[in-house]
């Protein structure tokens, strides 16, 4: 009898320390995702972002040209301490190189490339911008616009992958929100941009993803003040464009009617857009 | 006394036996769509990969609908792949242009994704949508729903990859 309760106990705690294998994992949100995923049932509505590159391209389609002093100073990248402004600002530099990138500025593209390796390295994300080969890489794409493209969607398809295996979504939602401001921003900002300019409508098209970076961002799954604070900033662009006229008459279907802003409402737009981004890339 | 303790010891290994069972299982249904993430992402070429978004769902007694909201920014054609192997209840694939219930156009429809991968055109789409809404231009924005059947209880999933040409 002794025997089998000795027996009994002995293999309680074997079984009770590799079920409690997997939950010593480092971060409480980490622990947190890793109960969701057992639970195994998403969510009724779920959406997929584009890529960082795919809202730059869109861009170039609607005209967007390149104009200097416009991107993020790569120098700013050593003030970023804390793993949201890192991740944030990841985004922002990986908007300015595929904007370089696919404006033949391939030596600016080499050194936003270069800060988003240093930045992912600090952010927790060094599984994929570890290898030191991928500079190398980088450089057998530089001369050819085609092979630059495909290296960044082969990082994009890296890092996405990473993400999703490791439940890291909430990360990669405060990339794409840096990636989506920075894009936004170079668009607002283009001496191009008048209001009947296929800028204007790339603008207009690409604010639809703002609910769903929301969504995303209030979703994440630690309290971070810098995390509620975008998310309040994003919000308020949200608030604020939802009100333009322009946009209440053409509704909510993007496929039947996309809003044709106005002048002034255009001017309130670039308006917001610059100052939460320049918050974003001025370490706030 | 004794037979207090043995019990408790008893309960104790078999609550902590099931849930090692629980993760192994969440194990293997997360290895199974990652294999058929990786057949989408060939099946799709020489499309550029844009997203990908796997959809768990436990099957009940009752039919349930699961969506994913994309984004089509860009003119050029997408491909969209999507695998239902291991599916073990047929799975409804449909396309709408809106969330919104009272609104939506149905676009497009598959019935019976499960042991099987397809793939979509954005052009296909388009096609189908101008049919029925002459006045648009390209979808920017499209709606994936999956209709899940009723059945066993079973955690189970559908696997979506977008590539783009």
């Amino acid at each position: 009898m002794i025997k089998i309760q000795y027996s009994l106990i002995l293999s309680s705690v074997l079984v009770f320390f590799s079920a409690c294998k997997e939950e010593t994992a480092p971060k409480y949100d980490v622990e947190q995702e890793q109960d969701k995923k057992q639970k195994q049932v998403s969510e009724q509505f779920d959406f997929v972002l584009p890529q960082f590159i795919s809202l730059a391209k869109s861009f170039q389609a609607a005209g967007l040209k390149y104009e200097s002093g416009k991107t993020s100073d790569t120098k700013r990248a050593a003030n970023y301490a804390t793993q949201t402004a890192q991740l944030l600002n990841i985004g922002v530099y990986s908007t300015d190189l595929a904007y370089c990138a696919l404006n033949g500025k391939s030596q600016d593209a080499r050194n936003f490339f270069q800060v988003i390796q240093d930045l992912g390295n600090k952010s927790g994300l060094d599984v994929i911008f570890s290898d030191k080969e991928l500079m190398q890489k980088f450089d057998q794409s530089i001369s050819k616009q085609e092979d630059i493209e495909t290296f960044i969607y082969e990082i994009q398809e890296k890092s996405e992958s990473y993400m999703q295996d490791n439940n890291l979504r909430h990360m990669s939602l405060i990339q794409f929100a840096g990636a989506w401001i920075e894009g936004m921003y170079l668009g607002a900002e283009n001496s191009q941009l008048t209001k009947s300019s296929d800028i204007a409508q790339a603008l207009a098209d690409q604010m639809f993803l703002l609910q769903n970076i929301i969504k995303g961002l209030e979703s994440y799954p630690n309290e971070d003040a810098n995390v509620d604070k975008i998310t309040s900033k994003f919000k308020e662009i949200d608030e604020t464009y939802r009100n333009f006229e322009s946009v209440k008459v053409a509704g909510n279907n993007p496929n039947k009617n996309a809003p044709e802003l106005s002048s002034s409402e255009l001017g309130k737009l670039k308006s917001i857009i610059r100052s939460t981004r320049n918050w974003i890339v001025e370490a706030n | 006394m004794k037979t207090i303790k043995l019990v408790f010891f008893a309960v104790v290994a078999f609550l902590m036996l099931i849930s090692a069972t629980v993760a192994d299982q969440a194990n293997v249904l997360d290895n199974q769509l990652n294999a058929l993430k990786q057949e989408l992402k060939d099946l799709i070429k020489p499309a550029r990969f844009e997203g990908s978004r796997v959809t768990y769902y436990k099957i009940n007694k009752k039919p349930q609908f699961k969506n994913v909201e994309i984004f089509l920014l860009m003119e050029s054609e997408y491909i969209f792949a999507f695998s239902g192997k291991v599916s073990s209840v047929p799975v409804h694939l449909r396309f709408y242009d809106s969330m919104d219930e009272s609104e939506r156009t149905l676009i497009y429809e598959v019935k019976n994704i499960n042991d099987k991968n397809i793939t979509v055109s954005s052009k296909d789409l388009n096609a189908a949508y101008r049919k029925k809404v002459p006045e648009v231009e390209r979808l920017k924005r499209v709606f994936v729903e999956y209709e899940i059947t009723k059945g066993s209880e079973k955690n189970e999933g559908v696997v979506m990859v977008i590539g783009n040409k």
